[in-house]
């Protein structure tokens, strides 16, 4: 084997000694055998497509195509680009160091075994498994699309090529629609504006009739023709005889279809129970729909109950009139109770979630701190209180929230959404919490509180106490904690479960038991 | 390229999009999320999510939009995530007619036509929309590198050779979709054998050069991205044969649809065993077996009950408080393992039972004995024996005449002496159905199959299974898919040397170096193909190499399905208008 031979040897002095040795090499790319890196690289230019040149170089030029992988093929290189044949800067590469060089990608020591290759992106240098991908680069070594260039490169040259990661198109066509809704609803604010104005016309025009005939003998029959005249006023009346069918729902007209002019449009329309064409709504009712209208003051009236005449208007001039008022009307309802106590749960989750990762650094920087310091002890012991506290809370708030009366199927399911999201975060955040009492009580405390005071309580020193108290504490937490899912696993019929579960809470009673013995009176 | 990152990503972008506050009217607003699907977009998000994680967004309230009595909810805000399907958006126009919820912001899957648009928009004389966007996902995701569009062959094609335009269209939205969510604008490359597949070619180039030219305005890669349409007409013995890893069996003998496992005709079942969910995303014990073969399989179930059983023999001795909160840490995922592996055990010995029921074990050593042996007595006599078996199922007669057909038609005496057995054993639609099968396949694999071709492809099958390192030579596993000669090609580096056409005739097939690959199969995808690709990119990823695919089918099929299909196209009726 001689120096030329091979893009993938090493430097070309010590590839003299292994000439003998070099045997079969395997493809890197699809496992093929082939007798010599020579082959190799032949055989990875023509079937890999591994050209570092145009695909037009003829192959006495391959073998100086071998771009850089010691100083003297370097040096070739350079003879060759001077002649103008080789386009790719090298500058970039590193140069190798005779049994120095590792590969930057897996730290081994490069030699002509495992190859000695410049990324010829990047530069850096890898052994023949770590610059085995394919990029297109410019005579800069810059990656570039267009080039007719297949090089070498690292992988992470090769992930980082631009798109290469990207994924999840959306398209935001908010504004387009908008536009569209603007342009139409122009339209429809004209309408709604004039409808507006005739319905307070006419309602204003109703109360004045009857506060003028209220107390005349012919009051019930002078209004009547007050209004039919104020009602033809407001609005032109689509011709009677004309209309064979509805302008709603396009039936046609007949004993049973009785024919109404809305008085708001004056479209004939019909009143069907089925498609609600129209309806003769009391004015005070449509008063109270649109408390924004200015309408006339009823306080004038001796009885507002005498106001009970209705005036029909069709669906389309109903829509038009009430329909965003109703929507607003619902919208500024309060929330409801399920709702509500929802904020206040959520309120306390962002609690909770905001303390942990301040109680997390308050441990760690315990744990990393080995001489123990009094007030940073006291400072986790606080955030764990205070953690548990406000988780005890959520709990208790996530189960009266189960407990609440629903009103509808929908508030039904956010009730079990919640619920399941409750007890899906008090497992996840109360666990971690557990692990704690050991580093708050170390042994070395209980020492120090020993020769400080001879008092003894139920025979236990001060410290005992303490920690029994501490230990007594955590188990009746797990109590609960075992409980709970011994109820659930139960109600769930996780039969098995259920029964170890039972073994451990039968247990921990008894430590329970066993440690307010000792405690005795000092139990709390 | 992974399928489930992207449906993260979209379904994390609808859940928290944060429109601008439209309303400054005073109103009371909760943090809940309602979410309102429709049929097509129910499935796309259960096969890519779970109540869980959608609970972790706030989204309280899960409906259908076409589930017309839903409860007003003024005070919650409304994500809709819709195909724009001339039924939904129907549906969606009632629903801003009248709107339940305060405040509606729109996903649709895939492109929404500008007269859809317009209809909405002067709807919503309300105002309650605050938000309008196109995310492309309108196919679903199987696995990470796995996607069926779910169309019905009968929906798909109007006979073997033309396409419904329906079903073309839809195939062709829903593959749009797919590349846009990958940002590929492709090369495109069809079956070279398959009318169907160059039409589609045809009109996706269309699309994309075209119709949606600003859509796919990518930034142009060294490597342009590569997408393949094959036709399930070239390779139809891989449908044929019984299959034998995890999710193939699953598929083939119990059903999974939108991720659920129907195991409710299970005799003896457990009651909270009768639906289970599986997913390789959630599931980890089943994204590490889902391609196992089932030996392979019932090894690695027996290794996961002992480690649970050493699991919960920690339990056991409860004493001191170390030991009790060891017992509460662990809890949550004991408790998890526990669900999960009973599961696991129901569907293993659910598939166990099948296979003893139905003489599977049997049939199918058969079956890839005739599909990857030359034409030989032995196997003609022991072809013979079987397809007199009283017991064993007429269905699996047929399938078996079926492979024989296709690989050694030519022998008409023993086809002839086959065709005579098979008329007493099978009922008259069977039969019908062979022959139908015959001629629609008969001739095309004959060609196709080449004796010499033999050496070639087994050949590459010794050689992807020692790539693949996979399971060593295994009876029931010799059939290779057809798709492998072309993955052996793309793990070259080159474009698949044949079968395959590249529609823009400007690129030279030599020099372009494929790198990322989209292939549908029109006509279904089996999961036997499926794990081929898989195993193809387990193997291009450890080794850092150049190459990733994803694959897909017009739908997925089992071996039922296939068979189904090859007499539903031709039964349909001519349309002559
Ligand atoms: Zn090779
Ligand atoms: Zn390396
Ligand atoms: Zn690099
Ligand atoms: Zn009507
Ligand atoms: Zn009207």
């Amino acid at each position: 084997m001689t120096e030329g031979n091979g893009r993938w040897l090493g430097s070309a002095s010590s590839t003299g000694q292994h000439d003998r040795n070099v045997e079969a090499v395997t493809c890197p790319v699809c496992g093929n055998e082939l007798k010599s890196l020579r082959k190799l690289n032949v055989h990875l230019d023509n079937v890999h497509g591994f050209n570092d040149e145009s695909a037009s170089d003829v192959d006495s030029s391959r073998e100086s195509s071998v771009i850089g992988l010691n100083t003297l093929v370097q040096e070739r290189t350079h003879e060759r680009q001077s002649k103008g044949k080789l386009k790719m800067n090298t500058s970039h590469w590193k140069k190798p160091v005779e049994g120095k060089s590792v590969c930057f990608e897996c730290g081994c020591k490069l030699n002509a075994r495992n190859g000695m290759i410049n990324c010829r992106k990047c530069g850096e240098l890898f052994c023949l498994r770590h610059c085995r991908n394919a990029i297109k680069l410019n005579e800069n070594g810059e990656y570039d699309p267009a080039s007719n260039v297949w090089c070498k490169c690292c992988h992470k040259c090769y992930i980082n090529r631009k798109g290469y990661n990207d994924y999840g198109l959306t398209r935001n066509i908010t504004q387009a629609f908008a536009k569209i809704r603007k342009l139409k609803n122009e339209d429809g604010e004209l309408i709604t504006l004039q409808l507006e104005n005739r319905l307070l016309r006419l309602i204003n025009g109703i109360i004045q009739l009857h506060v003028r005939h209220q107390s005349s003998v012919f009051a019930t029959f002078r209004i009547r023709a007050g209004i039919i005249a104020l009602e033809r006023s407001i609005v032109e009346w689509k011709d009677d005889q004309m209309a064979t069918q509805c302008g709603i729902c396009s039936q046609p007209f007949g004993l049973l279809m009785r024919k109404h002019h809305c008085r708001l449009c004056g479209q004939i329309v019909c009143d069907r129970q089925e498609t609600r064409c129209s309806s003769d709504i009391p004015v005070l009712n449509l008063m109270s729909a649109a408390p924004d209208l200015s309408f006339e003051n009823v306080g004038n009236l001796k009885a507002i109950s005498d106001l009970s005449t209705g005036v029909r208007i069709c669906s389309s001039c109903l829509r038009y009139v009430f329909a965003k008022r109703k929507l607003q009307f619902s919208k500024a309802l309060k929330l409801p109770e399920i709702l509500q106590q929802y904020e206040n749960l959520h309120n306390l989750e962002t609690l909770v979630v905001n303390l942990l990762p301040r109680f997390q650094k308050a441990l760690d920087s315990i744990h990393n701190a080995p001489a123990s310091d009094e007030t940073a002890i006291q400072n986790l012991a606080q955030l764990r209180r205070k953690l548990l506290q406000n988780l005890t809370l959520y709990d208790k708030l996530s189960k009266s929230i189960v407990q609440l009366d629903t009103k509808s199927t929908a508030e039904k399911k956010i009730q079990q959404s919640i619920a399941l999201h409750a007890s899906a975060f008090i497992e996840e955040k109360m666990l971690p919490l557990k692990k704690i009492p050991e580093i708050l009580n170390p042994v070395s405390q209980k020492v120090e509180v020993t020769t400080s005071s001879d008092l003894l309580f139920n025979n236990l020193t001060i410290a005992e106490v303490k920690k029994y108290r501490e230990e007594l504490m955590v188990l009746n937490e797990q109590r609960y904690l075992v409980e709970n899912m011994l109820n659930s696993a139960a109600k769930e019929r996780r039969f098995e479960e259920a029964i170890s579960l039972k073994t451990n809470l039968s247990e921990i009673d008894q430590n329970i038991v066993h440690l307010e013995s000792k405690l005795g009176d000092e139990g709390f | 390229m992974n399928l489930f990152t992207v449906g993260d990503y979209y379904i994390s972008r609808i859940a928290n999009f944060q429109s601008k506050p439209s309303d400054t009217s005073i109103q009371e607003k909760s943090r809940v999320k309602a979410l309102i699907l429709d049929n097509d977009t129910l499935s796309t998000i259960s096969m890519c999510t779970t109540q869980t994680e959608l609970l972790k967004h706030e989204i309280y309230l899960v409906d259908k939009l076409e589930n017309i009595h839903r409860d007003p909810m003024p005070h919650l805000k409304c994500l809709c995530y819709l195909k724009p399907t001339e039924d939904t958006i129907q549906d969606l126009l009632h629903e801003l007619q009248d709107p339940k919820y305060g405040e509606y912001q729109i996903f649709f899957n895939n492109q929404v036509s500008k007269s859809q648009l317009e209809r909405l928009a002067e709807r919503d004389d309300m105002e309650v929309v605050t938000h309008v966007e196109e995310v492309f996902q309108d196919y679903l995701i199987v696995n990470e590198d796995v996607f069926t569009l779910e169309i019905p062959l009968y929906n798909l094609l109007q006979n073997q050779l033309v396409w419904d335009p329906k079903g073309l269209q839809e195939t062709s939205n829903g593959l749009i979709s797919l590349l846009l969510s990958l940002k590929l604008n492709p090369t495109i490359a069809y079956d070279s054998d398959s009318k169907l597949c160059q039409k589609l070619a045809k009109d996706l180039e269309y699309e994309i050069k075209t119709n949606e030219r600003q859509l796919f305005d990518f930034p142009v890669r060294d490597s342009n991205p590569l997408l393949i349409l094959l036709d399930r007409k070239s390779d139809p013995l891989t449908p044929l044969l019984q299959p034998w890893t995890y999710q193939s069996m699953i598929n083939e003998y119990i059903g999974i649809k939108r991720n659920l496992v129907d195991l409710s005709n299970v005799p003896n079942i457990d009651p909270d065993l009768k639906q289970v969910v599986l997913s390789s995303k959630q599931d980890k014990f089943f994204k590490e077996t889902m391609y196992m073969n089932f030996g392979d399989l019932a090894d690695k179930v027996k290794n996961y009950v002992t480690q649970y059983k050493n699991k919960t023999n920690i339990t056991k001795q409860i004493n001191t408080i170390e030991d009790i909160k060891e017992f509460i840490e662990k809890f949550p995922e004991f408790k998890k393992l526990s669900g999960n592996i009973s599961k696991h055990m129901a569907i293993v010995s659910e598939l166990d039972r099948q296979l003893q029921l139905k003489n599977i074990w049997e049939v199918s050593e058969l079956e890839q004995n005739l599909s990857s042996h030359d034409d030989n007595n032995d196997d003609f006599v022991e072809l013979k024996r079987i397809l007199n078996l009283p017991t064993l199922e007429s269905y699996y007669k047929l399938k078996l005449c079926c492979i024989f057909v296709l690989r050694h038609g030519k022998n008409e005496s023993r086809v002839s002496e086959l065709e005579n057995i098979l008329r007493q054993q099978c009922d008259p639609t069977q039969i019908s159905l062979y022959f139908q099968f015959k001629q629609r396949f008969g001739s095309i694999f004959n060609k196709h199959k080449a004796p010499q071709d033999n050496d070639l492809i087994s050949g590459l099958t010794k050689k992807f299974n020692r790539l693949g390192s996979t399971s060593a030579e295994n009876v029931f596993m010799q059939h290779v898919p057809e798709l492998t000669t072309l993955l052996s090609d793309l793990d070259k580096n080159k474009f698949p040397q044949e079968g395959v056409t590249l529609l823009n005739q400007n690129i030279d097939p030599k020099t372009y170096m494929p790198q990322d690959v989209v292939i549908l199969i029109v006509g279904g995808l089996t999961i036997e193909e499926a794990r081929a690709v898989h195993q193809f990119n387990e193997k291009q990823s450890k080794n850092k190499d150049n190459c990733r695919v994803i694959i897909g089918g017009t739908s997925i099929i089992s071996t039922e399905q296939f068979l189904t299909d090859v007499c539903a196209v031709n039964d349909k009726p001519v349309d002559l208008l």
